[in-house]
């Protein structure tokens, strides 16, 4: 299913094998003729993910709010970006879902325009937590999301989440 | 399109991404640093093991901790990762931590991981520090005050890397480890050059403390923690030079 980036315009970067990106690339031009009017109503939409909540975009520093008027606009392409964020997760699907977005390197650093990539599911944790209970702790991987400068093409920084049981 | 297909599409996508991230461990920067590194010939087991201090709970609520950690890039084949940190924690179940990790196809990254009062645990992942370099990694707790909500802050050689606000929870404890999940990765450090932990300490408010507490290690037949101070402590993998 194509997805919605915050410009309004069709991604498609959502390609599970060749007859997935067929059917999507038909799916597309079938909805061209909507294309516009999807444009006008992504400009002033908050638009909802299917891989994480808004919630858990929002604890990464992520809204998936219209860019302002006047951004730059992307050097990197989608393509490019997506490239760069599967070498960085040694994907060879791609992404499910691909967003324009402001975000921050690190917190406080200046917010920028980039692509967002996120994936279903994750690898493990970079710790299993405290010293406390951890051989019982189970952990299940929800979500990853890569952010690439849509400028230079550079990760800014990445980020997944999941939940345990103690 | 009909919802029924949506969701086969979605489960199909899951299922092979899922396989593939947890396959295919994911990457971060500096992929060519391999330095240090030592297979230890250790079984292919899964499990977890922690070297480092035994963890502290201070009389009253920590507010900070920190560690001078060295960047080391340790042997990693299976993983899913490996890692060094400082931690904030309350029991098992609520904790803020900040360190690096390295994961098997040799790239490491800095992480800052916390999580809130469900059972949700969220991680962000930066760019790494230079091998051989000893950044001060620091969790810091400010509880809420003055119209000002709580807060995790997560630090690098004091630049935020991250922050949480509100927190969910007050932490009790603190903690510095190196942290392996299979027996065939090397836990950081060799006998010849370990992995230093230094300047380890933390707040309750007011002055920085020596951490002070006995070393800790999860299985000593494999590796070894070493109180070289009251604030310093090295560790290593038993089967490793360096």
């Amino acid at each position: 299913m194509p997805n919605l980036k915050t410009d309004g315009k069709l991604v498609t970067a959502m390609t599970k094998g060749g007859r997935a990106r067929a059917l999507m690339i038909l799916l597309v031009v079938l909805m061209a003729g909507t294309v516009a009017a999807l444009s006008v109503s992504a400009t002033s939409t908050v638009l909802q993910s299917k891989v994480a909540t808004a919630a858990q975009l929002a604890a990464h520093g992520i809204e998936l709010t219209p860019l302002p008027a006047g951004v730059a606009a992307a050097v990197v392409s989608e393509t490019a970006g997506a490239a760069a964020a599967n070498e960085l997760l040694k994907s060879p699907k791609g992404p499910n879902e691909t967003y324009r977005v402001l975000a921050s390197a690190t917190y406080f650093s200046p917010k920028q325009t980039a692509w967002l990539y996120l994936y279903i599911g994750g690898p493990g944790f970079g710790s299993v937590g405290p010293v406390e209970g951890a051989g019982s702790r189970t952990f299940s991987s929800d979500y990853t999301g890569v952010l690439v400068d849509d400028q230079t093409g550079a990760v800014l920084r990445w980020f997944q989440g999941g939940s345990f049981t103690p | 399109m009909p919802s029924s297909s949506i969701r086969r599409r979605n489960s199909r996508a899951a299922v092979v991404t899922l396989a593939i991230l947890l396959s295919v461990p994911v990457v971060g920067a500096n992929a060519s640093a391999v330095l240090a590194s030592c297979s230890p010939g250790g079984p292919n087991q899964d499990g977890i093991w922690f070297a480092g201090a035994t963890p502290k709970t201070p009389a009253s609520t920590p507010r900070n901790v920190r560690a001078n950690i060295e960047e080391y890039s340790p042997f990693i084949s299976t993983g899913p990762v490996t890692s060094a940190w400082v931690m904030l924690n309350s029991g098992g179940t609520k904790w803020a931590q900040v360190g690096w990790q390295k994961v098997p196809n040799g790239t490491r990254s800095a992480f800052v991981q916390w999580t809130d009062n469900s059972g949700n645990v969220f991680q962000e992942n930066f760019s790494a520090g230079t091998l051989g370099t000893f950044p001060t990694y620091q969790a810091i707790y400010n509880p809420a005050s003055g119209g000002a909500q709580s807060e995790f802050v997560f630090e690098r050689n004091g630049s935020v890397l991250w922050r949480v606000s509100p927190t969910a929870w007050v932490p009790a404890t603190v903690q510095s480890e190196g942290e392996i999940h299979n027996r065939t990765d090397q836990m950081p450090g060799g006998f010849n050059n370990p992995l230093y932990l230094d300047q380890m300490q933390y707040t309750t408010g007011g002055a920085w403390t020596d951490m002070n507490t006995n070393s800790f290690v999860t299985n000593s037949t494999i590796h070894s923690a070493l109180k070289f101070s009251s604030r310093l402590y090295k560790i290593w993998d038993k089967a490793c030079p360096t």
